[in-house]
């Protein structure tokens, strides 16, 4: 019970007492014993009221403080005479207190001290009174019923009232986990956000029904558009991301991602940009796929950049071209011109014979120069019909002067022009018999992937060192010294023509290995 | 007795073109690399070297330094397509006589061997 509400109480106790002890019989008088314990009363219990609040609410302490109460009650009633008067009606106040202020045990236990004080008050103002005696028979037992009466009624207001603070300090509990739980999502949010906003690929999430949910900075950026402009809006509307927006919706329709794909945008001010995006299915357990996430990143830089080094690279093969044309083309040309200078002095026919052959391997040798440059440089586009390597190869090996070991088995028909397959075998068996001496030989065996031919071309020559294999296809690169450089670029040339592949393998003083892949011929053409 | 020229070239048209421009006059042996110039030239007495200066088995002027540590004098003549490095090749050079770049005037050929070595 509150320090303060039992003070009152209590107050009140000692009041109706001194009131009581003022109009018995006795009355109270100043020097008397009565007034002497009234004043002790009060002041003791002024004292107590003024005792910290823990000690107050010790059981023990209560306990004794009742105790004290009864005491000086019964010695009140003693000194004042007033066992016949209604005195002992202050004893249920006492109790009443007692058993609203502690536990139940306790206050019965002050209702016996109570009643065996006040028995024995009776008793000794009336020696040899019997236990019949309506004093006994009801008074005592009305100090009990108080006291359980009061007691339970204490203890039940007691324990809702303990209810009541629990469920508010519940109450309290609960809210602060309720606020605790909101600002960690509300941190949770502002994380993820940042993520979202500092990640430097564009993110785009977009609803099955083409409302943008969702962009970051770098999306505001490549698009041209503020946040304000694409987040509630549907992509359908926007201008220029048409072709974009086919392929989120058959990534969701298909329930399929798009993995690393290419297109092209206008932006808010028309321009086009070119970007490599992936497109993946935003789905819930609850709700399967409902839109889809695109991640994406501006590749007009890149672009930018490529454009820049092909142009660089053009330029290096504009320069490498031209000092390799005057060279080629200078050897011959220097043949042609020297022997027409000694033919115009020559009377010997067999002589000006000579002469006039020598003149004309040297424009062949010319021509056949124009013809590598041509194929090099070549775009236009090839019309494919089906060529059959085997007889191909057959006809190139009849010229060679290596020993080749050829026994071809199995498909062996490709997709190609025949013209430029026949160059690039002729360059690769040529290149291969180059590299060997008088014991060479070289093995050509077919293989079958999917839907190409391999032509594996092994050779038992010098091999090829690491640098050289990283420059092999590089145009005008050449290790032999009256290589033209071309030969090999030429190879790949056609081979990128065709859509195949070409891969070199090779040791220093083992040999070499030069794979092609080319598209098999397939029935339906 | 004819004066004796060695003609090194990988180029064979360019070989036999030589040889027949000189061969009235001069006693002229032919080979196709550095190498074989090298061994021709400390194995046997030459008037004359006219060479190319990109060939097999040896690099540039590589040749020329290599025949100058086994013939001080030889004269030395280099017909070459390059026309721009004749300048460097006779600023580094003083080694070399002559430089002829392709396409060859036979005349100016003939007359600067003349120079050289007489008939």
């Amino acid at each position: 019970m509150e320090k303060n509400k039992l003070s009152f109480l209590r107050f009140i106790l000692i009041l109706t007492t001194i009131l009581v002890m003022t109009y018995s019989k006795k009355g109270l008088h100043f020097g008397e014993p009565g007034y002497t314990i009234a004043l002790i009363y009060f002041i003791l219990s002024l004292i107590f009221s003024r005792l910290p609040e823990k000690i107050i609410n010790r059981p023990w302490f209560s306990f004794l403080s009742f105790l004290f109460d009864i005491i000086i009650i019964s010695l009140a009633i003693y000194l004042t005479e007033g066992i016949e008067t209604d005195f002992y009606l202050i004893y249920f106040l006492a109790i009443f207190i007692s058993s609203v202020s502690q536990s139940v045990n306790g206050s019965i236990f002050i209702a016996i001290v109570a009643s065996v004080v006040y028995a024995w008050l009776i008793h000794r103002e009336y020696p040899g009174i019997s236990f019949l005696d309506s004093r006994f028979l009801i008074r005592i037992p009305f100090l009990f019923v108080i006291s359980l009466v009061s007691s339970y009624w204490a203890e039940s207001t007691r324990r809702e009232l303990r209810k009541k603070e629990e469920l508010e300090r519940f109450n309290i509990e609960l809210k602060k986990e309720v606020e605790r739980v909101t600002a960690r999502e509300v941190e949770l949010r502002l994380y993820n956000e940042r993520i979202i906003n500092s990640v430097a690929s564009g993110i785009m999430v977009v609803r099955k029904d083409g409302i943008i949910t969702t962009v970051n900075p770098e999306t505001e950026r490549v698009f041209g558009y503020k946040k304000e402009e694409l987040v509630e809006y549907n992509i359908k509307s926007i201008n220029g991301i048409d072709e974009l927006w086919q392929k989120m919706e058959k990534a969701i329709t298909e329930g399929k991602p798009i993995i690393r794909d290419e297109v092209e945008i206008l932006n808010k001010d028309g321009e086009r940009i070119p970007i490599g995006f992936n497109i993946t299915l935003f789905e819930t357990p609850e709700k399967g796929v409902s839109g889809c996430v695109l991640i994406f990143k501006d590749l007009s830089e890149i672009r930018r950049l490529e454009e820049k080094a092909k142009q660089n690279e053009r330029l290096s093969y504009l320069g490498k071209m031209a000092s390799w044309v005057a060279h080629e083309i200078r050897n011959p040309l220097t043949s042609i011109d020297g022997f027409a200078q000694l033919l115009v002095s020559v009377d010997d026919k067999e002589k000006m014979k000579n002469y006039i052959e020598e003149i004309r391997k040297g424009a062949h040798r010319i021509n056949h120069i124009i013809d590598d440059i041509l194929t090099f440089a070549r775009s236009k586009k090839m019309e494919f019909k089906k060529v059959d390597l085997k007889d191909l190869i057959n006809g190139i090996i009849q010229t060679i002067k290596v020993k080749v070991v050829f026994e071809p088995d199995g498909e062996s028909a490709v997709q190609g022009e025949e013209e430029s397959l026949r160059r690039l075998f002729v360059n690769l068996i040529t290149n291969s018999a180059e590299a060997m001496d008088e014991n060479g030989l070289i093995k050509i065996i077919f293989e079958n992937q999917d839907d190409f031919i391999i032509t594996h071309v092994i050779d038992n020559g010098k091999g090829i060192d690491e640098k050289d294999l990283k420059n092999i296809f590089t145009p005008f690169y050449t290790t032999k010294p009256r290589g033209t450089g071309l030969g090999l670029a030429i190879v790949k040339k056609i081979v990128d023509d065709h859509k195949g592949k070409i891969e070199i393998q090779s040791k220093l003083g083992q040999g070499t290995k030069i794979s092609v892949w080319l598209p098999a011929w397939n029935k339906g053409g | 007795m004819k004066k004796r020229i060695l003609i090194c070239d990988d180029e064979e048209p360019i070989r036999l073109l030589l040889n027949e421009a000189l061969k009235d006059d001069y006693e002229v042996v032919v080979c196709d690399n550095g190498r074989d110039a090298i061994k021709y030239i400390t194995k046997e007495k030459f008037d004359l070297l006219i060479t190319d200066i990109k060939m097999p088995g040896t690099h540039g002027l590589e040749v020329i330094e290599r025949i100058r540590e086994r013939n001080k004098t030889i004269p030395i003549v280099i017909c070459s397509a390059y026309k721009l490095l004749e300048d460097d090749i006779v600023v580094k050079t003083s080694e070399v006589a002559a430089f002829i770049t392709k396409p060859i005037e036979i005349n100016q050929l003939r007359t600067k061997v003349f120079e050289l070595i007489g008939v």
